[in-house]
């Protein structure tokens, strides 16, 4: 009977504890800034985006859907200016949760249709840290907060940087293979 | 194929000269009231009929000599005869039957598709019994499933101690049949659950681990058999009405409507005899607004059942079921903060579906030594959604098995069978395909030395799915049971499993909420080795304990997966093995009117090749339950914990298609019940209040699917 008397208390501590709640949601993590455009528009490119990817992109296979976390809606061509923000209703992707996103950036790419290929996008611009302007900066985005001023400069005269492509790989094989030739 | 007439001829004419007597008589409780439905077997027969209304059976022409009779139901212990002698005569015999403590004397036929004991089979099984959905208020058959110790439901797919994970519906590992008749889909080879008619069942077994040998494929994971009420010969009608409502969510953010959320049955059904020709029906209305938006709501199901009894040994069964139903399509919430909420391009959706199985069985019985069975049977679905492509998939199983029960002597029996099926679908995602299979099965079961029973099984596989590659699976089974003394039973078995994959598997080809599905021609089938070895004992009077102990191992097993551009696949991905023991206890104290269950699960259920975790597996889940009678008042509280689960598909959440999908946590759920059982005080009804999620807990079994909130129901039945 014992066993009995402990069940109100048991049902007393179990009903403190709902399981899920809407508190555990991150509260509208994300970010937001300008992207600033200097120079003349290349008429190759099709689309232009904000992406933003979680891990940094050492290699082709880095390129990869599940490591793009967020792409913009479509950047009208010949802006000087765009806001953009990651909790944007119109985002082709928004998928951002606290933590580090290694690399943020403006690209272009060279099709109508939204291509997950690497050598469909060219990067016009990057986020960078304040310590060094010409590498990819990593966003820390705190549990909860949203973090704006995330502000992307795209000067099409002095391009930042590419990521790893099918062709850089090639190149890069080839040049260590002479190497360990020599 | 001639030795084999031969073989039926020879044992017709034995039957010419034979000379014949019978056995008769009433079965009823402690208190002299009948007790319609027990089952009378004569021990080592196939022979056996269930009592009628007054209790009274009658086994007519049973060849002259020595025999033991058994009578059992559902709640009482079983009764084993003195001797009885049939010499030209009409042998009379009154059971009395007492109340049991325990499950285990009950008759189980799916296990080797004839009636043996409870505890004298060599696997590990549970037997279902039919009051709980009427004490329940259990609006689908698989409600009850979640309060079964191994079980997991992840959403509407069934799970046998870890042997599925969550495949969108496509295939099945656990067999379900009403009646013996599988009730697959024929395209996407799911259970749509809401076709059985809870109303109408008996009670269902359940058998743990492999069962190939004798099923075929789709049973690699274990049988869940429903059997449908025996038909009441006097004229009976009943009604019963339902009608619920679902808590506000315990969230202000979840709250999407002012409205009262409700749900509401009506059913009715009507049994009678006409000369030889048993008749039952039923017809039932379901509505649901759901505590989630777009996810309401209606369908119509109707029931046939029919027996027609051309002479003593030879009978034709019928049985129909199907519904219709338009139903609003919920696949992910929003996101956390809105969690009731479906993604704003879901809004509109709906699937609206037909289905009809009709199930056919002419049974035949030469002599208490042989029987044949023919069951043909017809599965016929149709859907369509409202989404812009405006999906659609017509589709026909058909099936028939010829099966032969042969008693060599008391100690073996064999069981026998060819079964052929094929498939036919036309449906815009799984294009126009066909499947035909063929198996063959044999099972031999030894009983040695009054104490040993050993199983051999054998079942041979051709499968052809359209245009890939014939498969071939042969299937082998050995099982033991050793009787210990009267309380105590040890068992082992081991057995080889397999499954074909679904059309759905190898050929869908569809986008559905940004999710893109591709076919995959090359799917091969998948296989398993299953062992298990368990205990089943009475510790002490009145407890009964069964434990047991197996391992899974599977080969090229068949799960969905992510390509590199985030589209489904089903490959042939894993080397999986799944292993864990199960602790399953029982009892009755205070003269039986409070009875205790408790059930423990631990799995442990490894991707060997990548050496992670299996998707949707929780490592811990336990069952309890108490249940309080007396008199015509009854109540109980059921309650069940599963574990976080390990593994989920975080690619969905990784794609933005189901934001915090990844949120979920253990599994935690209460619900309790009370009630008055008029039929206990010989007025035809019944009354039961019910709540589930007593505690309003909120949990996920599928990412992105908020499991349902509290909510209260009332039933009243009336029988006249």
């Amino acid at each position: 009977m014992r066993a009995l008397r402990i069940l109100p208390f048991l049902f007393l501590l179990l009903s403190c504890d709902k399981g899920l709640s809407p508190e555990i949601a991150d509260q509208k993590a994300g970010f937001g800034g300008t992207v600033t455009f200097i120079g003349n528009w290349n008429s190759t490119a099709k689309q232009t985006y904000v992406v933003a990817f979680k891990d940094p992109l050492l290699s082709i296979s880095d390129f990869s859907i599940f490591n793009l976390k967020f792409v913009s809606d479509s950047i009208p061509f010949g802006s000087n200016n765009f806001n953009y923000s990651t909790n944007n209703g119109n985002a082709v992707l928004s998928n951002i949760e606290f933590g580090d996103y290694s690399y943020v950036a403006v690209a272009q790419t060279v099709r109508d249709t939204l291509s997950l290929d690497r050598n469909d996008w060219i990067v016009a611009g990057i986020y960078t840290s304040n310590d060094d302007s010409t590498q990819p900066g990593i966003l820390n985005i705190p549990q909860g907060s949203f973090v704006e001023n995330v502000n992307i400069l795209c000067d099409f005269n002095n391009p930042p940087p590419q990521p790893p492509s099918e062709i850089q790989n090639l190149l890069k094989s080839f040049f260590e293979f002479k190497k360990s030739d020599e | 194929m001639k030795n084999f007439y031969f073989l039926i001829i020879l044992l017709v004419s034995e039957n010419l000269f034979a000379q014949f007597g019978s056995i008769k008589g009433k079965v009823t409780d402690n208190s002299n009231l009948p007790l319609l439905g027990a089952n009378i077997i004569i021990e080592g027969t196939l022979i056996g009929v269930a009592t009628d209304e007054n209790g009274f059976f009658n086994i007519p022409k049973i060849k002259n000599g020595n025999y033991f009779l058994t009578a059992s139901i559902v709640g009482f212990t079983k009764f084993k005869s003195e001797q009885i002698f049939v010499n030209n005569n009409t042998f009379e015999i009154n059971i009395k039957l007492t109340p049991t403590s325990y499950q285990f004397d009950q008759l189980i036929i799916s296990a080797n598709k004839f009636g043996q004991d409870l505890r004298e089979i060599s696997s590990s099984s549970y037997i279902l019994d039919s009051k709980i959905f009427a004490e329940k208020n259990y609006q689908k058959v698989d409600d009850a499933f979640r309060y079964v110790p191994g079980i997991t439901m992840t959403q509407d797919q069934i799970s046998i101690r870890g042997s599925s994970g969550y495949s969108r519906g496509a295939g099945t590992r656990v067999l379900v049949a009403i009646d013996g008749i599988p009730v697959y889909t024929p395209d996407t080879g799911e259970i749509i659950w809401e076709l059985i008619p809870v109303n109408e069942i008996e009670r269902i077994e359940i058998l743990k681990g492999s069962s190939s040998s004798l099923y075929g494929s789709s049973a690699i994971g274990g049988i869940i058999n429903i059997i449908t009420n025996k038909i009441s010969t006097n004229p009976l009608t009943l009604i019963k009405l339902e009608g619920g409502i679902y808590s506000s969510p315990s969230h202000d953010e979840w709250k999407w409507t002012n409205k009262t959320l409700s749900f509401n049955r009506q059913s009715i059904s009507h049994s009678r005899s006409i000369g030889n020709l048993n008749l039952s029906a039923s017809l039932s209305r379901f509505e649901d607004l759901s505590y989630r938006k777009n996810d309401d709501q209606i369908r119509y199901s109707a029931f046939l059942k029919a027996d027609y009894n051309f002479s003593e040994n030879t009978s034709l069964s019928f049985w129909g079921t199907g519904y219709t139903r338009e139903k609003s399509t919920f696949i992910y919430w929003k996101d956390l903060q809105n969690a009731l909420v479906p993604a704003d391009a879901d809004l509109g959706q709906a699937v609206n579906s037909d289905r009809t199985i009709v199930g056919l069985k002419f049974n035949h019985i030469y002599d208490e030594n042989l029987s044949i069975s023919f069951v043909p049977s017809a599965y016929i679905s149709f859907w369509k959604d409202q989404s812009e492509s405006s999906n659609k998939s017509s589709s026909q199983l058909y099936r028939n098995e010829l099966r032969i029960n042969y008693k060599f002597s008391d100690a073996i029996n064999l069981v026998s069978g060819v079964e052929h099926q094929y498939n036919k679908v036309g449906s815009t995602i799984f294009g126009n395909r066909t499947s035909n299979s063929f198996g063959i099965f044999f099972q031999l079961d030894f009983k040695l030395f009054e104490r040993l029973n050993l199983s051999t099984g054998l079942r041979y596989d051709n499968s052809k799915l359209e245009n890939l590659e014939n498969e071939n699976s042969l299937s082998p089974k050995l099982g033991l049971n050793y009787k210990i003394d009267d309380n105590t039973f040890v068992r082992a078995s081991f057995g080889k499993g397999f499954r074909t994959p679904s059309l759905a598997e190898a050929f869908t080809s569809t986008t559905t909420s940004s999710v893109t599905v591709k076919p995959n021609p090359n799917l091969n089938s998948e296989t398993s080795l299953s062992f298990e070895t368990g205990i089943n004992t009475n510790i002490f009077d009145p407890i009964n304990l069964d434990l047991a102990i197996f391992n899974n191992e599977y080969y090229e097993m068949i799960e969905p997966s992510f390509d590199s551009f985030g589209d489904i696949i089903f490959k042939n991905l894993t080397r999986a093995r799944i292993q864990g023991f199960e602790i399953v206890s029982s009892t009755k104290l205070f003269s039986e009117n409070l009875s205790l269950k408790f059930g423990y699960n631990y799995l442990w259920a490894i991707d060997i090749e990548n050496n992670e975790f299996l998707k949707y597996r929780p490592k811990n889940s336990i069952i309890g339950g108490i249940d309080f009678k007396k008199d015509f008042f009854e109540s109980g509280i059921d309650f069940r914990y599963l574990s976080r689960v390990e593994k989920i598909d975080n690619e969905f959440v990784d794609l933005g298609l189901a934001p915090d999908g990844d949120k979920r946590v253990e599994i935690f759920v209460i619900d309790a019940r009370v009630g008055v059982n008029l039929f206990q005080i010989n007025l035809p009804g019944r009354i039961f209040f019910s709540i589930s999620n007593l505690l309003n807990y909120n949990y996920v079994e599928l990412i992105g699917n908020l499991a349902p909130v509290r909510n209260f129901s009332l039933s009243t039945e009336i029988i006249f």
